[in-house]
């Protein structure tokens, strides 16, 4: 009898981890693909703004990724006092992106020279990767679609001249954040009706 | 006291289908049919039902030139779900 009882108790689990994935789904409203697709935009035409001032480190307007870093940080950090436990399909995304943007950061800050012509490449990489992960956890063509543009991109990288490199960035970030983002949206919206 | 179980859900074809989708969250037509085993005019009905009650999205087209019925479950639908599941743990005395 006992073991019929814990049997049951882990179907209502299983069932109950099914249930909170959708509502994952759900309450997917885009803001965090549609908060770093701007900021990357607003880094990569800073940079070109500071390049046709002649501006020697114009490189530094990436540094505004580290203020949406802190934000994010600090987002996150309200939303989940909030959340009793984060479903699985929000565990694999927020842990994907966590991995990706420290490791975007690791190689941008500290081995630049290193990652030399690669560097956009391993970003725009480790960027598709990521937004594939999430479409697959989200049954969403529009981020796998998006990763695999984005990872065509990686490629494009190596071919390209580093200053067209935020022109690079500003289309990778259309196909994998806003378009996906303002979908999300649309649809997070039609479904809050 | 126990809660009165949701109508809607509480038939074995409609739940069946409706388990499926919040297991996967959308399926076409022919998919349904072949995984519950029931006949195109039934699951035509049941599928009417739940749409009518605003638990499920119907989008009908073409895919490779052929008819295409896709069927995917709606916010209501899941929040259904939940309150039929929590209503069979009180039945059943489950935490």
């Amino acid at each position: 009898m006992d073991d019929q009882i814990k049997n049951a108790e882990e179907s209502f689990q299983i069932i109950k981890g099914m249930i909170e994935d959708e509502k994952a789904r759900f309450n997917e409203n885009g803001f965090v693909y549609l908060f770093w697709g701007w900021m990357v935009i607003a880094s990569a035409l800073l940079q070109y703004v500071l390049m046709f001032a002649n501006v020697k480190q114009h490189y530094l307007a990436w540094f505004l990724m580290v203020a949406g870093f802190i934000y994010m940080g600090i987002y996150f950090s309200k939303k989940e006092k909030k959340t009793v436990q984060l479903p699985l399909t929000g565990k694999v995304i927020a842990y994907s992106w966590i991995i990706v943007g420290l490791n975007i950061f690791a190689v941008c800050f500290f081995f630049p020279q290193s990652a030399g012509k690669w560097l956009m490449f391993i970003i725009l990489l480790l960027v598709s990767i990521g937004s594939i992960v999430s479409g697959l956890s989200l049954r969403y063509k529009g981020l796998i679609i998006g990763g695999f543009l984005c990872n065509l991109l990686a490629y494009v990288s190596l071919f390209v001249d580093y200053r067209y490199w935020g022109a690079l960035a500003i289309f990778a970030v259309i196909f994998t954040n806003l378009m996906p983002g303002y979908v999300l949206k649309s649809k997070f919206a039609k479904s809050n009706v | 006291m126990y809660k009165e179980l949701d109508p809607i859900l509480h038939s074995p074809l409609r739940l069946a289908i409706i388990s499926l989708l919040v297991k996967q969250g959308e399926f076409d037509f022919n998919t349904l049919k072949e995984k519950t085993g029931a006949t195109s005019g039934n699951i035509s009905v049941q599928l009417k039902k739940l749409e009518e009650a605003g638990y499920i999205t119907i989008e009908k087209g073409y895919k490779n030139n052929y008819p295409h019925t896709g069927v995917s479950i709606s916010k209501k639908g899941l929040q259904a779900f939940e309150e039929y599941v929590n209503s069979i743990k009180d039945y059943l005395g489950v935490k």
